[in-house]
């Protein structure tokens, strides 16, 4: 009975996903659950497995091995034929009919998805209307620009009425003005269906998800609400700073230091990032010891904790390296 | 329904990307009119080379020459309609026909050898070796075959005549069919029916191929279309495109002179859409070795050359024997399904055969749909809906 209760809550589950692409793992026993009607983030850098997850996750990738759950109906045994129509997907490359309309393309997806005519007329002008392309309803896809194009290949995924969508990268190559119009279609979805979606940009994944998954090579690292997540590496500022080292000077004194009077330090190329609690005050005593040991300082930048610092935390590296 | 909603979106497509299309119709109509340029608009014309070395000699206290006679006999024929085409011109030497032959001037030399009127007219004469006359050219030349045959019915004709010598036999010629009422430009014409048909190939494969280059094919992958209706809904379109090619086709035929017999227009329709079947299911093969629009116009070509000239379509060939069963000899290009269809068009409108009697050709090219359906959703497959 509580699982049964479980299952009214879970819109997808993948239990032990594991997927190889000859002798590389791309997805390493992911285990997760995805609530219906939340923002459901996957963070992590570029080849982490976002992708091949969520591809797994529509069936159009087959796992080398583990199961896909929706709504508690086990995917590899009934493939996805089944969950069709509940799924929507947004594939990070756009994947559109350039030789037809906005329009068309919109209705004629909605047709495969059996929705009647009309509805699949209504709905078409009403999601331009939502995604700003009302005026280009009756434009060939190839007269788009790349941001329209973006725009139109997120409202692809969702003209069938989907119980979940899942965005591959919605805001990649998108203009500032395309980007906020995407991430307020994605916010306004969200409660009527199930979003997921993956993003190596962690204030995309920060402002609207309600919990973010952060993946690196193919590992589930930490699984929580992105306030849960920023609190786990602790309160307290960051100051992150550019360094410059002139001649052999060693660095490890230096780290050494600054660990002895209680900074926790993160490096990276050529910055540190130091956290502590009510760091301000304490900034002439980093410079002096850095100064002590022939360090010096090229640029000082100080910030709350995000959701960077937290893959930095967990995997000592940046998103973007 | 999903099927019609694909056949509307490739009719968009086709139209809006129109360059294949128009290719797809016009190429077999242009090779109407070629064939007809070069067919009917060639004033055939023969040209015939006369060396006479014949010395001559008195008969009966009279110089006569009988080389000089037969030329004046050919020449005298040349004037009667049915050997209208052939123009005689006389020249001193060998080495002067010769020249003549070698720059493309005359199709044949006639050599009077010197001493027929000698032989003819003295039957005592100590040489009793028969006489020679000497036909030069290029052999392999089907200018110089025509021209040579006419030359030979000539000469008998004039032995015939002079010597008053008749034939024991004569010979009358039946035509075939409608062979004997159709012109040379006419027999070319139900090859290039089929041509119309093969031309498909290029709009079919851009068509298959244009969704797995645009990864469209994955957007229809997840969603209720089968693979079924995906296939009716693109072929459709492509049987339409090629039954109009095929019209327009027969309609610039028929502008140059090509005669439509009666009762025959359904059964042409017929044979086009089994064979658009099939080349559908080939476009399917062609498909599946391109990624790109740009790979069909360039690889595409290589079977569509095949299907052009190795099944009779551009000009009748024989295919080059296989093996004999059951008192059916098979050639190489059975294997290809419009070499079946133009044996079907050419039985019924050039050979005058009744329709029942193209049944087995009928079956070989839906035989031939079937096994190219099959390679061509098994590659298919295996290139492009793996990577989907």
């Amino acid at each position: 009975m509580n699982q049964q209760q479980n299952y009214q809550e879970i819109a997808l589950e993948i239990k032990d996903l594991v997927r190889y692409y000859g002798d590389l793992l791309a997805v390493d026993n992911l285990t997760l659950q995805v609530k219906k009607g939340e923002v459901f983030g996957f963070l992590g850098p570029n080849g982490a497995g976002k992708t091949t997850s969520i591809r797994m996750m529509c069936g159009l990738l087959k796992p080398t091995s583990g199961d896909v759950l929706i709504n508690g109906e086990r995917m590899s045994s009934s493939g996805i034929r089944n969950h069709r129509t509940r799924v929507g997907i947004c594939p990070q490359e756009i994947i559109l009919w350039n030789k037809l309309t906005c329009y068309e393309q919109l209705v004629f997806m909605g047709r495969m998805y059996d929705i009647p005519g009309k509805t699949a007329r209504d709905r078409a002008d009403q999601l331009l209307d939502r995604i700003g392309l009302r005026e280009k309803r009756n434009k060939l896809v190839s007269t788009l620009s790349g941001g329209m194009k973006r725009r139109l290949n997120v409202i692809m995924a969702i003209i069938h009425d989907p119980e979940i969508v899942v965005f591959d990268e919605p805001e990649a190559g998108l203009d500032p003005q395309s980007r906020i119009m995407v991430r307020e279609f994605i916010q306004q979805t969200s409660g009527k269906m199930t979003v997921i979606f993956t993003t190596h940009n962690m204030d995309e994944a920060d402002r609207i998800s309600d919990r973010v998954a952060i993946i690196d090579r193919g590992k589930l690292l930490q699984l929580d609400t992105p306030e849960n997540l920023k609190k786990s590496i602790g309160k307290g500022d960051i100051l992150e700073l550019g360094i410059q080292v002139t001649g052999d000077i060693p660095l490890g004194i230096a780290e050494d230091k600054l660990k002895e009077d209680g900074f926790s330090l993160m490096k990276t190329e050529n910055k540190w990032i130091i956290k502590a609690m009510d760091l301000v005050p304490q900034i002439p005593r980093i410079y002096k010891i850095l100064e002590s040991e022939g360090i010096q300082v090229s640029d000082m930048n100080m910030r709350e904790n995000t959701l960077e610092d937290v893959f930095i935390h967990l995997t000592g590296r940046r998103l973007r390296q | 329904m999903r099927w019609y909603y694909v056949f509307l979106k490739s009719i968009r497509e086709q139209i809006r990307d129109y360059w294949i299309l128009v290719l797809t119709l016009t190429l077999a109509p242009f090779f109407v009119f070629m064939y007809y340029l070069m067919v009917e608009t060639d004033s055939r014309e023969f040209n015939i080379v006369l060396v006479n070395q014949d010395d001559g000699t008195f008969f009966i206290d009279q110089p006569v020459n009988l080389g000089d006679s037969l030329i004046y006999y050919m020449q005298l024929a040349s004037r009667d309609e049915q050997a209208s085409m052939l123009n005689f011109n006389e020249q001193d030497g060998r080495l002067a026909g010769i020249e003549l032959l070698q720059q493309g001037d005359a199709d044949v030399m006639v050599v009077i050898p010197g001493q027929m009127t000698l032989k003819l007219l003295n039957p005592e004469y100590e040489d009793t070796t028969e006489i020679i006359l000497e036909l030069v050219g290029d052999v392999t030349d089907m200018q110089y075959i025509i021209a040579a045959v006419w030359s030979e019915e000539l000469i008998n004709q004039f032995i015939r005549e002079t010597s008053g010598i008749s034939m024991p036999i004569g010979w009358k010629e039946t035509t075939l069919g409608y062979s004997g009422q159709r012109t040379e430009f006419e027999l070319y014409v139900p090859g290039i029916m089929i041509l119309a048909v093969i031309m498909m190939i290029f709009s079919a494969s851009a068509a298959v191929v244009r969704e797995p280059k645009a990864r469209t094919l994955e957007r229809l992958k997840i969603s209720n279309l089968s693979a079924f209706e995906f296939l009716t809904g693109i072929s459709l379109i492509q049987v339409i495109i090629a039954i109009l090619s095929l019209l327009l086709t027969i309609m610039v035929a028929v502008a140059m002179g090509y005669t439509l017999l009666p009762g025959t227009f359904w059964f042409i329709l017929l044979v086009a859409f089994l064979t658009s079947l099939s080349m559908i299911a080939f476009s399917l093969i062609v498909a599946a070795i391109c990624r790109s629009i740009k790979d069909v116009a360039i690889i595409g070509t290589f079977p569509l050359f095949i299907l052009m000239f190795f099944t009779g379509a551009a000009f009748p060939i024989s295919g080059g024997k296989l093996f004999s069963m059951a008192g059916t000899t098979f050639h190489i290009n059975d294997i290809l399904s419009p070499t079946w269809a133009v044996d079907a068009l050419n039985k019924v409108l050039i050979k005058g055969q009744e329709i029942d009697n193209t049944l087995p050709d009928m079956a070989a090219i839906l035989v031939l749909t079937i096994v190219y359906f099959i390679i061509g959703v098994w590659a298919f497959k295996r290139r492009h809906m793996r990577a989907a």
